[in-house]
């Protein structure tokens, strides 16, 4: 199940490790990749400029994860750890996220 | 003119840091109470969405636990990290009075441990060293910020204004003192904190407004990106642009790799985010997230 941003992606950060970037929209909503994961896909797009013209493959959406819990506006992120990410809106609440551990994830 | 009222400011600084030292559910009674129902509606929601956000995983991706770290009171505009505290600047946006907050906050969330009130709004907040936060106000002033050891007020101590509309973004360069600045005004300016509050450099090339300006990590490089649908990089040296990178969607975020000097992440209006090397100028990015389309805000 695809779920991109929609709106505007008013805040990027890459965690302190470059090993995953996080990105916050103004459709609340807050994504997590592996930087790693961003293979260059077959696809072309054609109404795009040539930079545009490389996008993810659909396993690769599969992996990102997708943080909701802000009821407006994203506009700040920022990693304080490579597994702790913090995030501020306009719902004017600044909020923490923190990855569950690899043997936690792995059961699930 | 000044960013901050000093007299108004030191009466207000107080203030804040009772109010807006709220957490989680305490945050819904008296926030009401603080900052009228702005802050209760908002808290509130915020304490119910984080009990039942829950592990948003799927199909192998990590899960992640939330947790409400502080309300604060005005919306969030951007955060900094400085390795053992958060900045946070906040901007009001509401009524008629459009007046900003710098807060300083732990980590682990609870109080705010120091505040200021700014005149206006602020975009964007940086770390210049322990005791110095830098931030960029809508009235397009650039104000560095001090706090005293023991103290929990923050002071303006320099006010950099030279940006003829608001001033978007500031990043700071700690191990050189370099402070970069983007406006709406279109232009990228750099300066240095310590010096003197006349710029350095003025970067003039953009033809949009300037969304946000970072520097790499060895401070040998600008980039900023913009709303004319461009990101520029800057060497602050030779006083000129090293190259123009075409994104195709007017730039609204952007940040550095931490370990790759070469590498950024951008963030654009149609919901595309998008990974460039400056080193394959002409070859494609790599698009992380992709957006459906494209849906004005």
């Amino acid at each position: 199940m695809q779920t991109n941003h929609k709106f505007c992606v008013h805040s990027v950060a890459y965690s302190p490790d470059g090993t995953v970037i996080a990105s916050g929209a103004d459709d609340t909503l807050v994504h997590v990749t592996n930087a790693d994961a961003t293979e260059k896909c077959v696809h072309q797009h054609s109404s795009c400029c040539a930079h545009r013209g490389w996008f993810l493959t659909n396993v690769l959406y599969n992996r990102r994860s997708v943080l909701k819990g802000h009821t407006d506006y994203v506009r700040a992120l920022q990693f304080t750890s490579p597994t702790t990410l913090v995030s501020g809106g306009w719902d004017k609440v600044l909020r923490s996220w923190t990855r569950a551990s690899a043997g936690a994830a792995a059961t699930e | 003119m000044s960013g901050v009222d000093g007299v108004a400011a030191s009466a207000v600084e107080l203030n804040v840091v009772e109010d807006v030292d709220l957490v989680g559910e305490a945050a819904v009674a008296a926030g009401g109470a603080a900052d009228g129902t702005g802050t209760g509606a908002g808290a509130g929601a915020g304490a119910g969405a984080a009990s039942d956000a829950g592990p948003a995983a799927a199909d192998g991706a990590p899960a992640y636990t939330a947790s409400v770290l502080t309300t604060c009171g005005y919306r969030v505009d951007d955060v900094s990290f400085s390795g053992t505290e958060l900045v946070v600047g906040c901007s009001s946006l509401e009524g008629k009075l459009w007046d900003g907050r710098v807060l300083i906050c732990k980590t682990t969330g609870g109080s705010a441990v120091a505040a200021i009130a700014t005149e206006s709004g602020v975009t964007s907040v940086d770390w210049a060293s322990e005791d110095n936060v830098v931030c960029a106000c809508d009235s397009g002033d650039i104000l560095s910020l001090r706090r005293s050891v023991d103290d929990v007020v923050l002071k303006s101590a320099a006010v950099f204004a030279e940006h003829q509309c608001t001033a978007s973004s500031v990043s700071v360069h700690a191990a050189t003192g370099r402070l970069a600045s983007g406006s709406w005004d279109a232009t990228v300016k750099v300066w240095n904190i310590g010096a003197s509050n006349r710029s350095l450099t003025t970067f003039v090339g953009h033809c949009g407004r300037v969304s946000q300006v970072k520097w790499n990590a060895a401070g040998s490089c600008v980039a900023s990106g913009a709303e004319d649908c461009t990101v520029k990089l800057w060497d602050p040296r030779a006083d000129s642009g090293i190259m123009s990178i075409a994104a195709g969607s007017p730039v609204l975020s952007l940040a550095w790799n931490p370990v790759c000097d070469t590498q950024f992440v951008v963030g654009m209006e149609d919901g595309h985010v998008a990974v460039f090397d400056s080193r394959h100028r002409k070859a494609p990015c790599q698009t992380v997230v992709r957006g459906a389309s494209r849906v004005p805000c």
